[in-house]
């Protein structure tokens, strides 16, 4: 609650205090960053900043998921009171995580500025938190590929449906509703289940014999 | 003798069906290119969704409107019109990117839209890079003011609207104090920007200068400010939708001033304020009631198609694809440059073509025509005076 209060204060501020930000109007002209004395100008160029960052950044976070760190988030998701009898530090690892969280929507930002060369308050309503919520929960939360699809899907899903014009808002919103009632555990979880699902039945159709000592499918984690 | 023949059977009926498979190949790659030159796309990049989605509707309309009219009378120069369309979400970056890939996928000969002022200042960047007309529903005046020389607006700016609508107010009605409210966002705060200006040079009181939230729909407590400090009118930049709100606040809190709205010579206005809006003063270049024949024509053909009047945005989607038309028939080719070129100061009239008002475009891409100031009575526009454009030949 603190953080979504945090994100309408910003917002507040981003707007009025125009010596900084520029106000309502926004800061313009935002030059894009030079490579080895190579402004970035096309569009095309600036693609791969933004596609080595990605690599970077996922392979950071990849990195975090599987540490010490990750498995300390995944305890406290699943519940706080066990992990902190096991000796973690709530406290300490909710500000970690919420600093990591931060410093990826940083370097975000860092990028989409120089990208359109123009920011205005706009994209920091709470409007595009939820938005950041919704690709979390759509993709999986706790799965490294889940952020990955969830985003995907709510970029992309506007493309697909353009057809649908002023209606696309209730479609969205239905198929959102029927992908939390179905898999509300996000949409990683189920594919990786039905990976695993497709692999015990290959493996029953080559060794029948020991079908009984195979574990039984189960949604994962 | 067998032998021989039954492979040579073989050998020419291989042939004629190479021969055959080659005839088609030729003929659908000669197909292509010219099905490919049968069409001039004009890419529409609009708030499909998201908070613009009732004014794009609109625009929207109205260019379909203008694209079958036009393709009936057999296209520009030969070629029918193809109108792709690309939702902006009435988001800013979405706009951009929108922009982008209209641009990538259709090399459009011109982009149309949007309307939101704050995404037209950011993603016309990308036309003039692109080096595409741009014809646009935004009405900020900032946006011609960015030696953009690619970027046109489709009506009055939000200077000139309001500048024409208090000069009115001031002459008129010899206001001498008044309250403003204004939206915060590109178009409120340039608009507010504007009118201050004005009221400085004519020496009139504005107080109080009230914010609001483009999404807020509340207005009871920036209202109760208002009937404290007791103007001889209220002046308003909040949106159709929700300046129907802000009359019917007006009415509950009994406040008896002259009550001017930016935005409330739109049909929404009248749609959501059932007669709550009863009193209300507004400015506007078309309305559904104009008596100009070319107005008339376009409400009729709209409201024959549509099932409902069309706002000042139908009217700039429909006379931004005649515009189109009017200026590559006169440069008689799909030259982006030379549109460019031509358009600016440009006039039209209803001699050149009758489904057009007069309106003349200055040399940074600004739209001048003849406007009207009107009172709602009834729950209808009650057209009180037009106005002469303050640029431009028909200004005199």
């Amino acid at each position: 609650m603190v953080t979504l209060g945090f994100t309408v204060l910003f917002f507040q501020v981003a707007k009025n205090e125009a010596w900084l930000t520029g106000g309502v109007t926004g800061l313009r002209d935002i030059p894009r960053p030079s490579f080895f004395g190579r402004a970035l100008e096309q569009d095309n160029e600036y693609y791969y900043v933004i596609a080595a960052t990605l690599v970077l950044a996922s392979l950071a976070y990849y990195w975090i998921v599987s540490s010490r760190w990750g498995r300390a988030f995944e305890a406290m998701r699943e519940n706080e009171m066990r992990a902190e009898a096991l000796g973690i530090n709530l406290r300490n690892y909710k500000t970690t995580a919420f600093a990591i969280g931060a410093a990826y929507a940083g370097a975000a930002g860092a990028l989409l500025a120089p990208l359109l060369r123009y920011i205005d308050p706009t994209p920091f309503t709470l409007d595009r938190s939820l938005q950041f919520l919704i690709m979390v929960a759509l993709g999986g939360p706790g799965w490294f590929a889940g952020p990955f699809v969830g985003a995907m899907i709510v970029t992309l899903l506007p493309e697909l449906l353009r057809g649908a014009q002023s209606l696309y808002m209730m479609v969205f919103a239905l198929l959102l509703i029927l992908m939390l009632l179905f898999a509300p555990r996000g949409i990683v979880p189920y594919v990786v289940m039905a990976a695993r699902n497709f692999m015990l039945l290959r493996g029953k159709r080559g060794d029948a014999q020991s079908e009984s000592q195979k574990p039984r499918p189960e949604i994962p984690r | 003798m067998m032998m021989i023949a039954k492979p040579m059977r073989t050998v020419l009926r291989a042939t004629r069906r190479a021969a055959a498979a080659g005839a088609v190949a030729a003929l659908v790659a000669a197909t292509v290119p010219a099905f490919a030159q049968d069409k001039v796309t004009l890419s529409v990049v609009l708030e499909f969704t998201g908070a613009g989605t009732p004014l794009a509707d609109h625009f929207w309309k109205g260019a379909q409107l203008a694209r079958d009219e036009i393709n009936a009378a057999g296209g520009i120069l030969g070629r029918k019109i193809d109108l792709p369309y690309y939702d902006t979400q009435s988001d800013p970056p979405t706009s951009v990117a929108a922009v982008k890939r209209a641009l990538a996928t259709d090399k459009p000969y011109v982009v149309l839209g949007p309307i939101y002022s704050g995404s037209t200042i950011i993603n016309m960047m990308e036309t003039q890079a692109a080096k595409t007309p741009h014809l646009v529903a935004s009405e900020a005046y900032t946006i011609t003011g960015k030696n953009n020389p690619y970027i046109f607006q489709t009506s009055e700016n939000n200077k000139v609207d309001g500048v024409k609508m208090l000069r009115w107010l001031v002459e008129e009605k010899k206001l001498k104090h008044v309250a403003l409210i204004y939206r915060t966002d590109e178009w409120g705060v340039s608009s507010k920007d504007a009118m201050l200006e004005y009221f400085k040079e004519k020496g009139v009181k504005v107080d109080p200068i009230l914010a609001v939230e483009v999404k807020q729909k509340d207005y009871t407590a920036e209202l109760t400010k208002v009937r404290a400090a007791n103007p001889e009118a209220l002046i308003e930049n909040v949106e159709a939708g929700t300046a129907a709100i802000v009359a019917r606040q007006f009415n509950k809190l009994g406040l008896k001033m002259i009550h001017y709205g930016q935005n409330v010579c739109d049909p929404v206005f009248l749609e959501l304020a059932q007669g709550e809006g009863d009193g209300t003063y507004c400015h506007t270049g078309f309305i559904p009631t104009s008596p100009d024949p070319a107005a008339k024509a376009f409400t009729s053909a709209f409201s024959k198609r549509w099932g409902k009047d069309p706002s000042e945005e139908a009217y700039k989607g429909y006379s931004a694809v005649y515009m189109v038309k009017i200026i590559t028939e006169k440069i008689g080719s799909f030259d982006r440059e030379k549109f460019a070129q031509t358009l600016r100061g440009f006039r039209v009239t209803s001699d050149l073509d009758p489904h057009l008002m007069s309106a003349y475009w200055d040399e940074n891409g600004n739209f001048n025509f003849t406007s009207h100031i009107a009172m709602v009575k009834n729950n209808k526009y009650d057209i009180i005076g037009r106005v002469k454009p303050m640029k431009g030949p028909d200004s005199k």
